[in-house]
């Protein structure tokens, strides 16, 4: 059996009064890919910003790949080397090309030669279709492209795990294909995925796992296959049937 | 870490003031002893002295107090000038926005206090001169006059910032309800670019109230010449300008956090 | 009695205005490179989430800029004798051809404090109006705080309030006037001269208002040649580059 590569333990989290987390135990085997949805204002997105530390919580524990969050001595900008994030709204860096986005994280950081860098960078720009867009900056892309990009800048950094935080809600209908694409030949090739999103076909096609969050909750966690065709609580009914209804 | 202690003084405000005063205090006190140890804060501010430089002397408006005069009558001359100078300028009819601009950029590139020095050595002049009067200014007049001249330039940057920032829609809106221009304007464009700039003008008041200071030059007997008065007899610079400086402090503080407070208020009023 | 123009007497104080004009060039010239990168200082300071460094970085600000600067000029000059507590102004003054040292950098050093608080303003407005992703997506990549702000955030924050941190340093060209009030022979002060000697205030004042004009626009000039060509380039929204 692969280890736990994230392991939440009764993480508790609160925004000043508002309880966001409630005692969320939460984990991850290495390979494994798991889809997280739930109404909106549930807790998903605290829940996997967590994970890379970009929120704090107030009690529990979360350990990713062996090291505790919590422990000064986890060196965090180590570790979010092993934990890459594709954001709601894309966030690459407006003032840098394209390649200039996807190669400023192993040059800055890991200190790669510029020359390797740009190779890289090229590679992972024809893995996500865009290869002539090298020079172009943000701002001239579509979303879906600007999207593809943050998936490849993320690649980059050659993480364990991708934390995806509803990479396509953001995007026009017609985009969300191509983006989706990616993301499903990155589940062929044992990453580690968290992914946070409405999209349920994708689930149904590459998860391994959906979880269901409500209110700050872990309600329900199955197969694809176990939750959508039965759903053991009303909460998680009652937003499948809305899911379907609106699509 | 730092997160908590930020969240921990949101919610004991009152001993983050103390925590404040504490540290100024301390401050304060170690740069004295560093910088000037022979201060001698009790015998250089005396009663009569302070009372001189907050309220000038017996007969007539002086000091801290004119200063405020000062500020306010000349807030409102060029609140009305700005206006009146950016709407002008807004407006694009060339007739009018040619010679406001002119006017604009014209005092808004001039150093306040040569503005200062001008309408009063230069006024009795100009007036002599274009229209053969015999005038003499008083240096209050003079003080009043330059305020206005170079603050309206300012207020009338604001004024025609505050009306371009009206969104087009807005006019487009108004326009297909069957309104002209001038109902337009007045109802629609000009109370909300108002409120926008009212931080703007609550920021160039403290400003304002700061440049007081300036017309020490032609001899208003505010709030900062009547300092240099008693420290011209006494020669207690140190204690003297500490002391105006912390009032100044206090004043232009305590101004500018009562614009923030009236700045929320207003944009609570707006998203209500 | 009418008045007589008279612009003659410019060409003979011809000096007096370029003495003046130098003093003022000095003053801004070194005030605004002061002023520029203390502000930048006291800007991050601002927005750093140390509490001691944030905390320290308001009192600077709401100090030096609540307090007039004729009196940040007067206290500087009239409470000590800089060339006697920091002997090395001295030996700068000369380098720079300034004679009077204490009136010099009395109002130089108010003049820096004074404006620096407006930069630290505008740095600090600059980084948190932009969005919190660019920070976030630069922490997912493994950046520290410091490469975070050197590469993606601090670029973008200073691109955006270029024009009104040039409008700071417009105003230091201006506020350099008040050093005169402290017996700095600055262009100002020499409108007075020369009034003083010729009763030609008028045309004095109009050769002035010139060169202050020409200075402020040569600043102006200066800062978006850097824009252009110093700063990151950014997507104005037809998708040209600015």
């Amino acid at each position: 059996m692969s280890q736990n590569i994230i392991e939440m333990i009764n993480v508790d989290k609160y925004y000043d009064t508002f309880h966001a987390l409630k005692d969320v135990n939460f984990s991850v085997k290495k390979g494994e890919i798991v889809v997280v949805c739930g109404p909106s204002g549930s807790g998903k997105s605290t829940m996997i910003r967590c994970i890379n530390k970009l929120e704090d919580f107030n009690s529990g524990d979360l350990i990713v790949d062996g090291k505790n969050l919590k422990d000064k001595s986890t060196n965090i900008n180590k570790l979010r080397q092993q934990t890459g994030m594709v954001f709601q709204h894309f966030n690459l860096f407006p003032h840098k090309t394209i390649l200039e986005n996807i190669t400023i994280g192993p040059i800055q950081v890991k200190k790669m030669a510029k020359e390797d860098a740009d190779k890289l960078g090229m590679e992972l720009l024809e893995k996500v279709k865009i290869p002539h867009q090298a020079s172009k900056y943000p701002g001239e892309l579509s979303g879906g492209q600007q999207q593809r990009v943050a998936i490849a800048r993320t690649l980059a950094m050659e993480p364990d795990v991708i934390l995806f935080d509803e990479p396509t809600s953001a995007l026009d209908p017609e985009m969300i294909g191509e983006v989706l694409d990616v993301m499903k030949s990155l589940a062929d090739e044992n990453y580690t995925i968290v992914c946070v999103t409405h999209e349920m076909g994708f689930a149904k096609e590459v998860a391994n796992r959906i979880v269901f969050m409500a209110d700050g909750m872990i309600l329900e966690e199955n197969t694809p296959e176990s939750f959508f065709e039965n759903p053991k609580t009303e909460r998680a009914q009652q937003f499948l049937s809305e899911i379907i209804n609106h699509s | 870490m730092n997160e908590k202690i930020t969240l921990y003084f949101a919610k004991h405000k009152i001993l983050f003031i103390l925590l404040n005063l504490t540290y100024i205090i301390v401050l304060a006190k170690a740069f004295q002893m560093i910088a000037y140890p022979s201060a001698d804060f009790s015998s250089a501010l005396t009663f009569d002295r302070i009372h001189f430089m907050l309220f000038g002397l017996e007969d007539e408006i002086g000091g801290l107090m004119l200063t405020f005069y000062l500020a306010f009558v000349a807030i409102i001359l060029s609140f009305i000038g700005g206006s009146l100078l950016g709407i002008a300028r807004w407006s694009g009819i060339k007739i009018i926005s040619i010679p406001a601009t002119m006017f604009i950029e014209l005092f808004r590139a001039l150093p306040h206090i040569m503005v200062i020095f001008w309408v009063f050595f230069a006024l009795p002049i100009f007036f002599g001169v274009f229209f053969g009067v015999k005038v003499t200014s008083s240096a209050l007049t003079s003080a009043i006059i330059a305020f206005t001249l170079f603050e309206s330039a300012h207020i009338a940057e604001i004024v025609r910032a505050g009306l371009n920032s009206i969104p087009k829609g807005q006019f487009e809106a108004a326009k297909t309800l069957g309104m002209n221009s001038w109902q337009v304007f007045i109802h629609i464009i000009l109370p909300q670019a108002y409120r926008r700039m009212i931080p703007s003008i609550l920021s160039q008041f403290v400003s304002l109230f700061k440049d007081t200071s300036l017309v020490y030059v032609i001899g208003v007997v505010e709030f900062f010449r009547a300092a240099t008065i008693i420290n011209n007899r006494i020669y207690m610079s140190f204690e003297i300008l500490s002391f105006i400086a912390i009032v100044y402090f206090l004043c232009a503080f305590t101004l500018s956090k009562i614009a923030t407070q009236l700045e929320k208020k207003v944009e609570k009023q707006l998203n209500s | 009695m009418a008045y007589e123009f008279d612009w003659t007497v410019l060409i003979t104080y011809k000096q007096l205005l370029i003495d003046g004009f130098m003093m003022t060039l000095k003053l801004s010239i070194i005030g605004i490179f002061f002023s520029f990168f203390i502000g930048i200082f006291v800007g991050l300071a601002r927005v750093s989430n140390n509490f001691f460094l944030s905390l320290s970085g308001t009192y600077y600000v709401e100090f030096f800029r609540n307090i007039p600067l004729i009196v940040q000029m007067f206290f500087i000059y009239f409470s000590f004798t800089l060339t006697d507590a920091f002997p090395f102004l001295e030996t700068f003054g000369n380098a720079i051809g300034v004679e009077h040292h204490n009136e010099f950098f009395s109002a130089l050093i108010a003049l820096i404090t004074y404006t620096s608080t407006y930069v630290a303003e505008a740095i600090r407005a600059g980084i948190q109006s932009l969005p919190k992703g660019q920070m976030e997506a630069a922490k997912t990549i493994g950046m520290n705080y410091v490469q975070a702000m050197y590469h993606v955030v601090f670029p973008q924050a200073l691109k955006m309030v270029w024009g009104p941190i040039t409008s700071q340093f417009l105003n230091l060209i201006k506020n350099s006037s008040l050093a005169m009030t402290i017996g700095v022979a600055e262009l100002t002060f020499q409108t007075q001269e020369i009034d003083s000697l010729t009763f030609r205030g008028f045309e004095a004042a109009t050769a002035v208002t010139i060169l202050y004009l020409f200075l402020t626009l040569a600043t102006a000039y200066t800062m978006s040649l850097i824009n252009r060509y110093a700063l990151i380039k950014t997507q104005n929204n037809s998708g040209g580059t600015v």
